[in-house]
């Protein structure tokens, strides 16, 4: 992978064959904790100066911190985490089973991967329902409320 | 009526799905034991590329107003997923499953390429992180 002739500066690092190229690394797909797809390895990213998380864009263009996740394969990445941002479009089933539409927005009070609100709408032209966390029972490939909404 | 009777219109062309919220298809066929006279199962069409599944009456969780839940995932729908170790390796996907009554105990998995395998691979279910969009295998796993 490297050219042969390179000299070595460094405390940790005996031969070069032990290392991996960051550019290797773009381009890779990555997966969520529960191994949904989440998106393409676009750009790593650095804060202070120093490494701090990597650019995904796939249905949503995320930043995700260096925290969740280990760059150990040549494949793919797979998070530590399921970002909350890709339960955007998930459909929200009620108690009932009464399809209450996708969701389209996520009310989020800070950058952590949680949420206060979930925003769903059936139709372009339906009326939005703000579902709390408290409401949902599973959040999944798709997600389930403990309640009903007649 | 009583509310907790329904017919056999209401239940065909609901959406199924399963306890992560997955749609697996829709009922298009409702299995009466005649001599019991009892529901004992469903048949549903997962769409144009999957072949139908049926689904017996003890995964039914219940007949929803909107849909149909089911209790349990049913493994049949594992089959084609995806395998990834914990470190991002793609291993190739699931052949099928091994079960004992009920109970996963193995995924049988097609390799992607002969380097990782020249044979179908066995991953016992104590080897698997989780099983969702893909299967993610534990840290550490090792073929």
């Amino acid at each position: 992978m490297f050219d042969k002739n390179i000299s070595i500066i460094s405390q940790n690092i005996k031969t070069m064959k032990e290392t991996n190229k960051l550019g290797s690394y773009l381009g890779k797909r990555v997966y969520s904790k529960s191994g949904e797809y989440v998106g393409k390895l676009k750009e790593f990213v650095t804060y202070n100066n120093k490494f701090s998380g990597m650019l995904v864009y796939g249905k949503s263009n995320l930043f995700i911190d260096k925290d969740f996740f280990s760059l150990n394969s040549e494949d793919s990445v797979v998070l530590s985490i399921d970002p909350i941002t890709i339960i955007l479009g998930k459909v929200v089933f009620d108690a009932d089973g009464r399809n209450l539409g996708k969701v389209v927005g996520i009310d989020r009070s800070s950058n952590l991967n949680n949420f206060k609100y979930l925003v769903v709408r059936k139709g372009s032209f339906s009326k939005q329902i703000k579902i709390s966390k408290a409401e949902i029972s599973v959040m999944k490939k798709n997600i389930i409320l403990k309640t009903s909404y007649n | 009526m009583n509310k907790h009777i329904t017919t056999s219109d209401e239940i065909l062309g609901k959406d199924v799905v399963d306890p992560n919220g997955g749609i697996l298809g829709i009922v298009t066929k409702i299995h009466i034991d005649m001599d019991a006279k009892e529901l004992i199962g469903i048949t549903i069409d997962q769409g144009l590329f999957s072949p139908d599944l049926f689904i017996g009456i003890d995964f039914v969780d219940r007949f929803a107003v909107g849909v149909v839940f089911l209790s349990k995932v049913p493994m049949d729908t594992y089959k084609g997923l995806k395998v990834l170790t914990n470190e991002g390796k793609t291993i190739g996907t699931v052949k099928g499953v091994v079960v004992s009554g009920t109970v996963l105990n193995e995924l049988v998995v097609i390799p992607k390429s002969v380097k990782i395998s020249k044979h179908n691979i066995s991953i016992p279910i104590s080897d698997i992180e989780a099983i969702g969009f893909s299967v993610i295998l534990k840290k550490g796993f090792k073929l």
